[in-house]
């Protein structure tokens, strides 16, 4: 959950409230890119008796510009709907659960997909069926094959699944927001003049929370600008930025004679998503709602936040000594060009290497940047480009990639060489992390990726 | 957003569809009117003063609910807010009306 509970209005709104987005050349097909938008972030799974859903008063979005000028040219659209099969019972299930047609399961919610394009939308599937959330061993016996039956083909090799999902993203939440006091470099910490930490392994804050994934596998051409194949990875059609928007109608009413919600005007957003941890860590507090309303071709705007980094300025005060080179960087005042570049440009060619590029022009946009004519790396690196690994983040992102070592070290200067050639990176960069593996639940091999959430039965503390 | 005058919205527009609810928002002052509701059930003002200000068949539909939200009554701009679409009103002689309207059901 890169962006959970990032700003003060989404935070009381879990259902429209974008956790994570993943977008990657599919390892098992690589003709085809898949794009994963996590929302409902931080679900305890044994959260009954009204267990995890969609929001049926959420228009959901996945959105994909392919002409760099950070509007959508193509968008994928998800709208939800719940109902009971036994309203007389208080159980969101009351027997095992094991088919989507059991009169067991209780609680039950359906979705319709569709793509715009060109402006024209064309349905993609209507009344498909979300699986029920993990339960336990007694009402969802076997819910990796229950799940199974939740992956759609949409013809054209198109599929889709909707429904929970083991969170993918690992993050020591309870160490970054105590002041940045990473565990691995708890004894360098500054502590305020309080005593000193021990340094230590990082928490995994995410293990065993599950959330609702919306993942989409569709052909590159589905996504690329005139539907064409790029000719290799310094085509300049070979880059698509991807964002995630989550809206709701503009007024709701609350309608006592109906016992329910009248909702009623335009759909207007109020979540989005592209980078990981943009609107948690790097746009401030008083521009966070903004930012979730506004689109990535206004981003511009925020610009300043990603050229003058708080958190850049705050390492050099929190481990003192640690980067001093940094802190002679941050005192000139002069803009990160390699931060703008990674998140609102992406980075033009020859800067990490001769065969790649995720450029998509001048236009500033906070988009998930993938060069869809990369091919999955056969051996990959959750430290993605920083790690030599140029299928991963910064380009796209897979479900296991470390973005928060990969974005600390950025925020530390080990990325800032690379457009000024002065600078050296501290030997402390390399060190920076929150100390953690990845050690969530398996990811999957096959779409939609994400793995097998947690039962709330078998819920486990971290 | 769609722009009407004060005739398309209580001919055209309007028809076909029912007034569930109308909220409106009055300018700084007005301790009242923040949460000034006109709603069927909760007798603010009944429906009969919106007939009189407008037609009574202006809004005898039943399809879809209207809700009208007034950001600043003096301005003479009404918000409508039906379906997916928001239509945009200038008329202050009704935001005028409505803002009374609901300083009284206060």
């Amino acid at each position: 959950m890169s962006s959970h509970r990032e700003a003060p209005e989404i935070s009381k709104d879990p259902v429209a409230d974008s956790a994570d987005l993943y977008a990657f050349v599919s390892p098992d097909r690589p003709d085809h890119v898949t794009i994963i938008a996590n929302y409902v972030p931080l679900q305890g799974p044994d959260g009954g008796p009204n267990f995890y859903e969609f929001g049926d008063d959420v228009l959901y979005q996945i959105r994909v510009d392919n002409t760099g000028d950070g509007n959508a040219d193509v968008t994928f659209n998800f709208s939800f709907r719940s109902e009971l099969t036994i309203p007389s019972s208080f159980l969101y299930n009351d027997g095992p659960i094991e088919s989507f047609n059991s009169p067991s399961w209780n609680r039950r919610q359906f979705y319709s997909v569709s793509m715009t394009s060109g402006g024209k939308t064309t349905k993609l599937g209507t009344n498909l069926a979300c699986p029920p959330c993990n339960i336990g061993p007694l009402s969802t016996p076997d819910y990796p094959k229950l799940a199974s039956e939740a992956v759609y083909s949409l013809g054209s090799g198109r599929k889709v699944f909707a429904g929970q999902r083991a969170d993918g993203f690992y993050v020591d939440l309870g160490a970054i927001f105590d002041l940045g006091d990473l565990r691995p470099l708890a004894n360098l910490h500054a502590t305020f003049g309080l005593p000193k930490l021990a340094a230590a392994k990082g928490v995994n804050s995410t293990r065993y929370l599950n959330v609702h994934s919306i993942a989409i596998q569709v052909p590159i051409t589905d996504l690329t600008k005139g539907g064409v194949h790029p000719k290799g990875a310094l085509d300049p059609a070979a880059t698509i930025g991807v964002w995630t928007t989550a809206s709701r109608h503009k007024a709701r009413v609350w309608d006592n004679a109906n016992q329910s919600y009248t909702d009623s005007g335009p759909w207007v957003q109020i979540s989005r998503l592209g980078n990981p941890l943009i609107n948690e860590v790097v746009i401030p507090l008083g521009s966070k709602d903004r930012w979730n309303r506004s689109a990535p071709a206004g981003d511009s705007g925020f610009a300043a936040n990603y050229e003058n980094p708080e958190l850049s300025n705050l390492l050099p005060i929190l481990y003192p000594g640690a980067f001093p080179n940094l802190a002679a960087y941050n005192a000139t005042k002069a803009p990160r060009a390699d931060i703008v570049a990674i998140l609102l440009t992406g980075i033009p060619t020859g800067v990490v290497s001769p065969g790649f590029q995720n450029y998509t022009g001048k236009v500033q946009a906070d988009q998930l940047r993938l060069n869809v004519a990369i091919p999955p790396a056969s051996k990959p690196s959750p430290l993605g480009v920083v790690g030599g690994d140029v299928a991963g983040f910064p380009n796209g992102r897979r479900v296991f990639d470390d973005v928060v070592t990969i974005e600390l070290r950025a925020l530390a200067g080990a990325t800032l060489p690379l457009v000024d050639k002065s600078f050296k990176a501290d030997g402390a960069v390399s060190a920076v992390t929150d100390g953690l593996d990845g050690s969530n639940e398996a990811y999957l091999s096959v779409f939609p990726y994400l793995g097998v959430p947690t039962s709330g039965y078998e819920v486990r503390v971290a | 957003m769609e722009l009407y005058n004060r005739r398309q919205v209580l001919t055209g527009i309007s028809a076909g569809l029912a007034v569930a609810g109308v909220a409106a928002t009055m300018p700084a002052g007005s301790a009242s009117a923040a949460a000034a509701a006109l709603v069927k059930d909760n007798n603010a003002v009944k429906e009969s003063s919106l007939k009189d200000s407008a037609t009574a068949a202006s809004f005898d539909g039943t399809a879809e609910p209207v809700v009208a939200y007034i950001r600043d009554a003096s301005s003479g701009e009404i918000s409508l807010f039906v379906g997916s679409r928001e239509v945009t009103l200038h008329d202050s002689g009704i935001a005028a009306k409505l803002a009374s309207a609901a300083s009284k059901g206060a």
